[in-house]
């Protein structure tokens, strides 16, 4: 084995090399714009092995008012260690009265994050585009993405899927549906020597428009990751392999999509509410309408507007604390995201989760509706991705990229909220720039 | 000693002397630590145109500029090394970007 591939994969034994060789010189692979690497070490694969456990051992739990134990311990740690918490003075004697942290303090300084006790070797960093308009450099290491694996496992064993892994097989493969975005192809130590690849369905990236499906079926992955909007295009493919399941993370995944995406791919479509600074947050349940935390020292409240924490079961934002990347150690990171917490016996669960601030429209009779009333409204629909947007005189736009549902469905299930004399220009898009916000006003 | 005299140096104690030493250490060290103690009581005295039983004015000082000098050196020892922490993960930082651009060459 040549040091370049050492050097990129210390891990890789034989079996893994030629995975590798496979996966990249494939006559129908696309044109990967990086190369792959996995430099986990033989203590993170340990770390990694440790941290399942724990999942399995010690799943979140706590109740309201009354944080988990680990937290007095963690925000000591922060404060002592951390230059961005230090900053603050000593510890107020309440957790609540901490002030808040958000994605422009990250966005400003990520190294105020770093712990002075954080050995440097082997930094990753990641620069994920600003849905917010703070793009953010994420700096992480090989062996805590490792732990992202475990973290699948157990989101994906919510549904009785297995994540098997190993030798001659491809686990996971990470699909876009971009412009423009990294594509590579790695093997896993992490599991056991099996392959992953990340593509991008775009037509542009592959030597012929055809290779994407024959390329896939041949791969055949246990598992396909990636967006509402990637796996719309991925189910128009003539892909006849069938997965265990597909999980989606970034943006809301409608239960009208989701159900598409089972019945195409005969297997569960999960929803898994993360973000790049903390990793995996909670997965969907099958009924779709309450998120389960994964993490076992990720502590979630939710705020108000003022920053105070909500009464049981009231909408907030989600405030995490905790984490399990040693480069980001958060406290009480506003997330933009919002939901409500329920807690029963001691079991948290995040119900009627919305990504990004709620949006307040106007009906044509004056009444105000809420963002969350057209997400139900727009539920039972095959929607890839949307913007729908108000202007300062009431009238409607909606943008959007279907995944099977007609316009006429579209315009009927928003005017039975807003009302029939509503102004609605709908206006389908091939692509958005990025992630579009799903709700948008001018009032 | 006038009460008025008094009254306009305590003012301007605690209006003006507090608020630079607020800027070098938690308010909370002024209490917990016996060092820090000691330099609020001395900084107190002098403000007020008093100093402890038994020193002389010289010593006094001494001891003061002692107290102070210390805090001023720690303070201004751990800005350095909170800097010299920041610069070197952000060299690291672009080491790695140097790194990860690289790693494209298969393409370009």
């Amino acid at each position: 084995m040549t040091d370049d591939l050492h050097h990129r994969f210390p891990l890789i034994d034989e079996r893994g090399r030629r995975l590798l060789l496979r996966l990249e010189e494939h006559p129908r692979a696309p044109r990967y714009t990086h190369r792959g690497f996995n430099r986990l070490t033989p203590a993170g694969l340990r770390r990694a092995a440790d941290f399942a456990a724990a999942l399995d051992s010690s799943p979140p739990r706590w109740e309201h008012e009354r944080p988990p134990d680990w937290l007095a311990e963690f925000v000591a740690h922060c404060f002592r260690h951390v230059p961005l918490y230090r900053r603050w003075g000593p510890p107020p004697p309440r957790f609540t009265d901490l002030p808040t942290t958000d994605r422009s303090d990250l966005n400003r300084e990520p190294w105020s994050f770093v712990p002075d006790t954080q050995p440097l070797d082997d930094l990753i960093i990641y620069n994920t585009s600003g849905v917010t308009g703070h793009p953010l450099s994420i700096l992480t290491h090989p062996d805590t993405l490792a732990l992202y694996i475990p973290l699948l496992r157990a989101a994906l064993a919510a549904r009785n899927v297995a994540l098997e892994g190993g030798p001659d097989r491809i686990a996971i493969a990470l699909v876009c549906d971009q412009k423009q975005t990294y594509t590579y192809a790695a093997v896993m130590p992490a599991l056991d020597q099996a392959g992953f690849v990340k593509l991008n369905l775009n037509p542009a990236e592959w030597r012929e428009a055809g290779d994407r499906a024959k390329f896939l079926d041949d791969l055949d992955p246990e598992i396909y990751t990636g967006d509402p909007i990637s796996f719309a295009e991925l189910a128009r493919l003539p892909i006849t392999a069938r997965p265990k399941a597909l999980v989606s993370t970034a943006m809301v995944l409608t239960p009208g999509l989701r159900a598409q995406l089972e019945t195409r791919f005969d297997c569960p479509a999960l929803d898994l509410y993360s973000m790049n600074e903390s990793g995996p947050i909670a997965v969907a349940a099958p009924t779709g309408d309450r998120w389960i935390p994964l993490q076992p020292r990720l502590y979630i409240e939710i705020l108000d507007p003022d920053g105070a924490p909500t009464p049981p079961g009231a909408r907030g934002e989600i405030v995490l604390s905790g984490g399990f990347n040693p480069f980001l150690p958060l406290l009480r990171y506003r997330t933009g995201d919002h939901a409500a917490l329920e807690i029963i016996g001691g079991q948290p669960a995040l119900i009627g989760l919305e990504g990004r601030a709620p949006v307040v429209f106007r009906a044509a009779d004056g009444r105000p509706l809420n963002n969350i009333d057209i997400s139900i409204a727009l539920r039972p629909l095959a929607i890839a991705q949307f913007n729908l947007h108000q202007f300062a005189d009431g009238s409607l736009r909606l943008r959007w990229r279907s995944a099977g549902a007609e316009e006429s469905e579209v315009r009927e299930a928003l005017l039975a909220h807003f009302g029939a004399t509503q102004a609605l220009l709908i206006e389908s898009v091939n692509a958005f720039e990025g992630k579009a916000l799903n709700y948008t006003s001018d009032l | 000693m006038p009460a008025g005299f008094c009254t306009t140096r305590a003012l301007n104690f605690l209006r003006n002397d507090l608020a630079e030493l607020a800027s070098l250490a938690q308010a909370e060290k002024f209490i917990a630590d016996a060092d820090r103690r000691e330099e609020i009581a001395r900084l107190c005295f002098r403000a007020l145109g008093l100093r402890p039983a038994g020193e002389t004015e010289a010593q006094a000082q001494d001891r003061l500029a002692t107290l102070n000098s210390a805090e001023r050196q720690r303070v201004i020892r751990a800005a350095r090394e909170a800097e010299a922490r920041a610069s070197e993960i952000r060299r690291k930082m672009a080491e790695e970007a140097a790194r990860q651009a690289e790693m494209k060459a298969m393409r370009e």
